[in-house]
């Protein structure tokens, strides 16, 4: 498996001293009753204190795998984990759960897809966010409660004091999300994990909530690892992103210079699909076929299947992530191609 | 929020009117109902006579009326075996069936629920396999023979506690302990299932990526949400119960209302019979309301629906 | 556009499911037959109800006899020896029966009480619930109230009182077993159909009219049929355990018709003397019960799709990722 170097930041600050997170090697498999599945192969990124990583792909390309894991939250599925998973000089990977709930929701904590799913509907919102600071912040009735009721503010909740008491099914899906929000930022963890917070919501309550993500993520100094296969959620809310295909990582960049200049045949498709990059309806090129069922099944390179680029050496071996420029990795033998534009 | 609870109660007492209707019939399930009051081979000239004069021979819809006026008041004839109305029979013997069942169904809570969590936190595991494992075995048992086989080792044999009857609270053990034996085994079962789909849900992942403690998730977060199936089943289980207990009278001669219909049944008294019939059922009926009310305690989405 | 579909990767990636290379499709019956082959429980259990199945009709017929010929000589025979011959290895109950004899011919009266009521409360519940589901109004609330009055009442309750007014009789046990089985079965398809009718019923609409009766026949039935089945199997000890519980009590079968129930009563009187009068009818009734509660605890944990993979994977050693 390939050593990639870490990812460096296109404005990052000199003075801090390293990585928050680094992962290094990543490899989760699973088994179910039809053989092994290998979610996450060979995945190398890292973090800094206050950055924020979008982890962009398509269903199947084992990026919400790789967030669930970095909180050890794959275990119950049977799941095989190898590798290294650094935060703040730890390695999280062999972990037992007593070890890892002492870092869950207190250093680093995560935010779910379905925000009706992730609340408990027999216990009430405040119930929920009380119940985390006084056990795991050790606050006392009456402070949590307040904290409670400034986190709810702080979320963009109206009328906090009134909906304490309410339900879950109370509340709509985008000032559920918000809750869920306040409830993972309640211990102030160092690290926020967003598993495609937004994708369950309606157009106009995103970018609400993407806002009040990237406001709070200033405002605390929390890095960030967002889940997403919307670029433009991804521009919106993440410094630097990785682009995943089939479990491996092919590209990773500053995201505005990864979108305006893709090194990897597959981050430009992605970008030449989305609305958004199309002036007229004509341009739209969808990706044809789909993302491989079976990881074992492609050899060479996983993408090469599909891509438009694809020559006979892609079948053969699968290229290494090596940097195409400082900083900016890609997975192709004929990056420098394509990030030229001439093939 | 109880305005859902009007539509239980109105079904419920459809459900009673049905089991009125269901007594009605049961005396005439093979004709005249003087047959069953009166001694098999009675004559021809008795049955006519025993009609005319309880107007039996009265039209049916004439008679169901009769017959519902003195249900609701309680009125089912007068026992042929005792010397008391037949109702007051089964009223009496009320308080000992329920204490009964009460204490059978707590014990059984107190071990499926333990059970079945730990065999929800490991599915398809070790303790999870040894646990079911018994559950379907003990679930398996016919009850009277368990009974029986209890009281010929500890009673007989091992003189540890009486053979029947209610004397002091060590003959309690064995009524308990057979009422309570099929019950435990099913509702382990359920209380893991309902706990593994609890464990298995979003709010319970949410929380471990909090960092909450295994025993917390089981017992603060899954288990109210758990309640819901396990207070159906429960529901359900109480007709079992019942049935239970009419076993239970049969063997150790306990006196609650199993022990009453069995000698109803042996002594012919229909009267009897009647009342048990329609008081049990009256008994179920008022369980399942109190079921559904434990429901809305449990879940505030329900109180709105 | 680009599959970019919004589904949980992990879920996509095991559901989409990954090698154990087969060159033919296997269908999901014949998966879990293998599954089943893998797991010593369940098999062991599905073996001992063939083998009783297979004793209760080979040994049925010749046993009825010795099962009812009483032989005073003989009364209170201590099991395990082989003084008077095979036919009293397991002893002599209270009237000198062979135990043996009664024990294979209780089984015989046993299984087949239960599975005629299970048969017979599936196919009339399972048909009453579809037609009540389908064509709903005020047929399906009459119908659905009349099961609730079924159910508030215990059974043996019922049993014991209707048994107590017409005479106790195999036939009357079935029927009223059957009666009281059926609301199960009844509700369980009236859901299905249910479900199934709002679907069938938007493409029904647009076609002819009169077809949609068919179509939901059609339809609805491979949907419903195992359900039912399932259901069916799960039911089959209950209905044995409550047959023996009622010949128990003395209103059920009544000699020469022999259950297992009957000889528990029977032996009761001589427990002090010949504990193995009662004990043997009991431990068979457990056997036979517990292999039906396995076979069909197996059935639903491999039918449910979120245990089934934890299922599969507790049977095999986890291969090298």
């Amino acid at each position: 498996m390939s050593m990639a170097q870490s990812v460096g930041l296109a404005h990052a600050d000199e003075t801090l001293p390293g990585p928050l997170l680094r992962v290094s090697d990543l490899n989760v498999s699973f088994t179910t009753e039809r053989g092994t599945v290998r979610a996450v192969q060979g995945v190398d990124f890292s973090l800094r204190a206050g950055e924020s990583l979008a982890l962009l792909g398509e269903s199947g390309s084992g990026k919400s795998v790789t967030g669930k894991t970095i909180l050890g939250l794959t275990g119950s599925q049977g799941a095989r984990v190898r590798g290294e998973i650094v935060f703040d000089g730890d390695n999280l990977v062999g972990w037992d759960e007593d070890r890892l709930n002492r870092v869950r929701g207190t250093d680093i904590a995560m935010v779910f897809q379905d925000s009706l799913d992730s609340l408990n509907p027999v216990f009430s919102v405040g119930a929920q966010i009380t119940e985390t600071l006084r056990v795991r912040g050790g606050l006392s009735r009456e402070d949590a409660r307040a904290r409670a009721l400034t986190l709810l503010r702080q979320v963009g909740i109206p009328d906090a004091e009134q909906r304490l008491g309410d339900y879950p099914y109370q509340f709509s899906g985008g000032m559920r999300q918000r809750i869920c929000i306040a409830i993972a930022i309640a211990l102030k963890p160092r690290l926020l994990i967003a598993d495609e917070p937004t994708t369950a919501l309606d157009v106009t309550v995103q970018a609400g909530i993407l806002d009040l993500i990237r406001s709070l993520q200033q405002e605390t100094g929390m890095a960030l690892i967002f889940v997403t296969h919307d670029l433009s959620v991804a521009r919106r809310v993440a410094d630097t992103v990785a682009v995943m295909y089939s479990g491996r990582i092919v590209e990773t960049g500053a995201i505005r210079e990864l979108f305006r200049h893709p090194a990897h045949p597959y981050t430009e498709a992605l970008l030449r699909s989305h609305p958004a990059a199309a002036r007229h309806w004509e341009e739209l090129a969808p990706i044809g076929g789909s993302a491989p069922d079976r990881a074992d099944q492609v050899s060479g390179c996983r993408f090469h299947p599909r891509c438009p680029i694809a020559r006979p050496e892609c079948a053969e071996s699968e290229p290494a992530l090596l940097d195409i420029r400082p900083g900016h990795p890609s997975r192709c033998f004929f990056a420098e191609e394509v990030l030229n534009g001439t093939y | 929020m109880f305005l859902f609870l009007r539509r239980r109660i109105i079904y419920s007492l459809v459900a009673l009117l049905g089991v009125t209707i269901a007594v009605f019939f049961l005396g005439r399930l093979n004709g005249s109902p003087a047959l069953v009051y009166l001694p098999v081979g009675a004559s021809k000239q008795q049955i006519d006579l025993y009609n005319h004069q309880h107007g039996f021979d009265q039209p049916l819809p004439t008679q169901f009326w009769q017959f519902l006026v003195s249900v609701v008041h309680f009125d089912f004839g007068e026992s042929l075996s005792q010397q008391k109305p037949a109702s007051q029979v089964i009223f009496e013997a009320l308080p000992q069936t329920l204490l009964l069942a009460g204490v059978a169904l707590l014990i059984t809570l107190i071990f499926a629920l333990f059970l079945g969590t730990v065999s929800a936190m490991k599915p398809f595991g070790n303790a999870d396999r040894s646990i079911t494992f018994v559950s379907l075995a003990i679930g398996s048992v016919p009850d009277f023979w368990f009974a029986l086989v209890c009281i010929m080792f500890f009673a007989v044999f091992l003189r540890l506690v009486p053979t029947a009857g209610v004397a002091g609270p060590s003959s309690w053990i064995l009524p308990v302990a057979t009422l309570a034996l099929a019950p435990i085994g099913g509702m382990t079962q359920v209380v893991r299932g309902a706990m593994i789909e609890a464990l298995g849900s979003g709010y319970v992942q949410n929380a471990r990526a909090r960092g909450f403690g295994r025993w917390r998730l089981a017992f603060r977060h899954s288990l109210r949400n758990a309640a819901l199936p396990i207070v159906t089943f429960t529901g359900d289980r109480a007709v079992h119960l019942f049935n239970g207990t009419i076993i239970v009278s049969s063997v150790f001669a306990w006196p609650g209302i199993g022990y009453q219909m069995v000698n109803g049944v042996l002594n012919r008294d229909f009267p009897v019979v009647q009342a048990g019939v329609f008081i049990i059922g009256l008994m179920v009926v008022i369980i399942n309301i109190v079921i559904d009310f434990a429901y809305a305690l449990i879940d505030p989405r329900v109180r709105v629906s | 556009m680009t599959q970019l579909r919004t589904s949980d990767d992990t879920t996509a990636m095991i559901l989409s499911g990954s090698t154990v290379s087969t060159s033919r499709r296997d269908s999901a019956a014949w998966a879990r037959f293998r599954l089943l082959l893998r797991m010593p429980l369940p098999l062991t259990a599905v073996c001992v109800l063939i083998a009783f199945v297979l004793i209760s009709i080979i040994g049925g017929p010749l046993s009825f006899h010795a099962a009812n010929a009483q032989n005073l000589d003989l009364r209170l025979l201590k099991p395990f020896t082989l003084e008077h011959g095979w036919l009293y290895v397991l002893g002599g109950d209270g009237l000198g029966r062979s135990m043996l004899a009664e024990l294979v011919y209780g089984m015989r009266t046993s299984l087949l009480v239960a599975a005629i009521v299970v048969a017979a409360s599936a196919i009339i519940g399972g048909a009453i619930g579809l037609i009540s589901g389908y064509v709903g109004g005020w047929v399906d609330t009459a119908i659905m109230r009349i099961g609730d009055v079924i159910v508030t009442l215990p059974s043996l309750l019922i049993a014991l009182a209707v048994l107590f007014v017409l005479s106790p009789s195999m036939l009357n046990l079935i029927i009223v077993l059957t009666i009281t089985r059926i609301p199960v079965y009844m509700r369980t398809a009236r859901a299905q159909t249910l479900a199934v009718r709002e679907q069938v019923f938007v493409e029904a609409s647009r076609a002819l009219g009169a077809r949609s009766g068919r179509i939901v026949f059609h339809d609805v039935q491979p949907l419903i049929v195992p359900t039912i089945l399932t259901l069916a199997m799960l039911e089959l000890a209950g209905v044995m355990l409550s047959a023996a519980g009622l010949s128990f009590l003395g209103v059920g079968l009544q000699r020469p018709s022999v259950d297992l129930g009957t000889m528990v009563s029977d032996g009761r009187s001589y427990l002090a003397v010949a504990w193995w009068a009662t004990v043997f009818p009991g431990i068979a009734i457990a056997i036979a019960a517990l292999a039906a509660n396995i076979v069909s605890n197996w059935l639903r944990a491999v039918s449910n799709p979120m245990t089934s993979g934890a299922l599969a994977a507790s049977t095999t050693r986890n291969p090298e990722a």
